[in-house]
């Protein structure tokens, strides 16, 4: 109801009915004034001197002389003056015109003034100043016609006035709808850009210059306001991005920290146990030489010996993953040579599980730098692994190898890497899993099914050729192996 | 009965006294007159004279030009004035007066509000030209009429 009551249209209505309300009826009133006036002194103007005429002429004429004359002048009076009453009174005579549509008609004095009297008779009397007669004219002139024209005059303007006012209303509501119309087209599209729709154009089509150019203004603005909008939103984007990264720098920062803190501890202490295995080894292995084949000790040394031995590995393992291999036994391989061996070496066994190897192995060489021994290795674990997460429901191993152009130190940009991939559908990893899964004796099988360094040894040799070993799993899917071995620079040179 | 007949002789006797000095009983009597001064060498003047004259044309009598004056001291008398003599409308006369005025530069005719001046200046000016009731001058030696103009 308010919204209704406060719409220009209606103000603009009620505006014009008030100012009609007080200009039409003073309007009518004036003007009616005007005319009746007007009217009223053309009649009264034009009988006193249609009178003043009639008694000149029976001033210089010989008319009272002759009665007969003067009947005639009299009968002249009514048929040419358009009057009602004439008549002479002359001493005691009185000659009256017989011709008269109302020859009832009763003089009751002169009439001074249009309407006067009452009688819509307007009467006036002029003596006629003639030495032996002290006669007087009187003439009546029927004022009704007068009044029916000054009735209709004021019917036709009221007419006139309520038609205007009617009019006025139309043209003051067309014209409250020719400004509110583009306004509140302006106001919807406003809308819909507030919520949302950058795209809307604020134009309207109105021939109100000044609403067209409000609209053009806030188009203007729209415009403007949208730039600075997708900015920053790019911005935003790009900062989210690059918090995303950065966030991903800093986690592989603290699990590379991580590891490299297990790295140096377990290799110190393997360093320090391989020195106390050297000697066990050494003198059990003498004994040994010592000691006859039949002799009963011989056996229980040999069983000590073996898991020296065992124990040797296993330090060679964790020295393998804290420091690596050394560069000068690296030379040129063929990574998808190497990945196919692997491959082939374990199929028969994954095939007793119930899994696949499916290879998507590049066509052209992938060749990088390293030990070929190691790099087996790393693909090894990498199948057992993936064996291990698929033991139990089976399925396929995509093994891919292939070049990217990838990720690197920020200060080296994106170098040309050759990348393994090794896509499992076992029955993946949490986040912490995931974050841990390269450390040193960390393993979620059972005891005594693996000693958690398969994982830990193919970081260290992937790193020791300045590589880098991803995972990225999601519990319940699969895990996917990326290994990423910077591509020898002939052959990198050679496909740029 | 003697108290009845007191009271309708008093009644009669205030009718009889206040149809004497009503304005009726004296309109009856009035009569508006074309004047001129006692020496004046008017002694008669037509009605169509007397419309020129005071329509502001120059009328001309033994060689004079008559000079006309305005009676404006009654409201009646100046109806009379504008319907028996100008034969015209108060807007009309004015109009026209106006119109020879700015046209041709006739003098308009003086005009006088008070008629103890107006009967003056007549008297002085033999070749005025006034009206009045007859009334006003009744007995008065110094003034002749010359035309009836209305008789109520």
């Amino acid at each position: 109801m308010a919204r209704v009551t406060d719409s220009l249209w209606l103000r603009v209505a009620l505006a014009t009915l008030a100012v009609n309300a007080v200009l039409i009826p003073s309007l009518y009133y004036r003007v009616s004034q005007v005319v009746a006036t007007g009217q009223s002194e053309n009649f009264v103007g034009q009988v006193r001197t249609y009178a003043r005429l009639i008694a000149d002429e029976l001033e210089i004429d010989d008319a009272l002389d002759h009665p007969e004359r003067l009947a005639l002048l009299l009968d002249s009076v009514i048929l040419s003056g358009g009057g009602v009453f004439a008549e002479i009174q002359d001493a005691n005579q009185r000659y009256r015109s017989l011709i008269a549509p109302r020859n009832d008609t009763v003089y009751t004095g002169d009439d001074f003034a249009f309407g006067g009297g009452g009688d819509q008779i307007y009467y006036l009397s002029l003596p006629i100043n003639r030495p032996e007669h002290d006669a007087t004219l009187r003439v009546g002139f029927d004022e009704s016609a007068t009044h029916a024209q000054i009735a209709e005059t004021k019917r036709q303007m009221l007419l006139a006035l309520a038609v205007f006012a009617g009019l006025s209303m139309l043209l003051a509501i067309w014209f409250a709808r020719i400004v509110t119309k583009p306004v509140r087209d302006i106001q919807a599209r406003s809308r819909r850009v507030a919520s949302g729709a950058y795209d809307e154009h604020i134009l309207v089509r109105t021939s109100v210059a000044e609403i067209r150019d409000l609209a053009q203004d806030l188009e203007s603005m729209r415009t403007l306001l949208t730039g600075v909008n997708s900015r920053l939103r790019a911005e935003i984007r790009e900062r989210e991005v690059a918090e995303a990264s950065r966030m991903a720098l800093e986690q592989r920062l603290a699990v590379s920290q991580r590891l490299e803190t297990v790295g140096t501890l377990a290799g110190g202490v393997a360093h320090e146990f391989n020195n106390l295995l050297t000697p066990i080894l050494l003198l059990t292995e003498n004994a040994l030489d010592d000691l006859t084949t039949d002799h009963p000790a011989r056996a229980d040394l040999a069983r000590v010996a073996a898991t020296a031995r065992r124990a040797r590995k296993l330090v060679h393992d964790v020295l393998t993953f804290s420091r690596g291999f050394g560069t000068e036994r690296a030379q040129p391989i063929s990574l998808g040579e190497i990945v196919t061996d692997a491959c082939d070496l374990l199929a028969s066994q994954l095939a007793s599980h119930g899994i696949a190897i499916q290879r998507e192995i590049a066509v052209r060489p992938v060749m990088v730098s390293g030990d070929a021994n190691l790099l087996h290795q790393v693909v090894t674990n990498l199948l057992v692994n993936a064996d291990h997460a698929m033991n139990d429901v089976g399925g396929v191993i995509i093994v891919r190898v292939d070049t990217t152009v990838g990720e690197d130190d920020a200060d080296a940009g994106p170098v040309p890497y050759a990348c393994v991939e090794v896509i499992d559908t076992g029955h993946g990893m949490d986040e912490t899993t995931t974050n841990r899964v390269f450390e040193p004796f960390f393993t979620t099988r059972q005891v005594g099914h693996g000693t958690g360094l398969g994982l830990s040894v193919a970081h260290g040799i992937i790193t020791s050729m300045h590589g880098k070993i991803r995972v990225t799993s999601q519990a319940g899917v699969g895990s996917t192996f990326r290994v990423l071995i910077p591509q020898l620079e002939e052959q990198s040179n050679a496909v740029a | 009965m003697e108290r009845r007949g007191a009271l309708m002789l008093k009644r009669l006797v205030i009718t009889v006294v206040v149809g004497a000095i009503s304005p009726c009983a004296v309109a009856a009597e009035r009569t508006a007159v074309l004047i001129v001064s006692a020496t004046s060498v008017v002694t008669s003047l037509d009605a169509h004279d007397a419309r020129l004259l005071f329509l502001g044309h120059p009328v001309r009598v033994a060689g004079h030009v008559l000079v006309p004056l305005r009676n404006l001291s009654d409201a009646r008398l100046e109806q009379v004035f504008l319907q028996n003599l100008v034969a015209m409308t108060s807007t009309g006369y004015d109009r026209y007066v106006l119109r020879l005025a700015l046209q041709q530069g006739r003098p308009r005719p003086r005009e006088f509000g008070d008629s103890g001046a107006l009967l003056a200046a007549l008297t002085v000016s033999p070749l005025a030209v006034t009206y009045t009731w007859d009334s006003e001058i009744r007995g008065n030696p110094d003034v002749r009429i010359v035309r009836v103009l209305w008789r109520e």
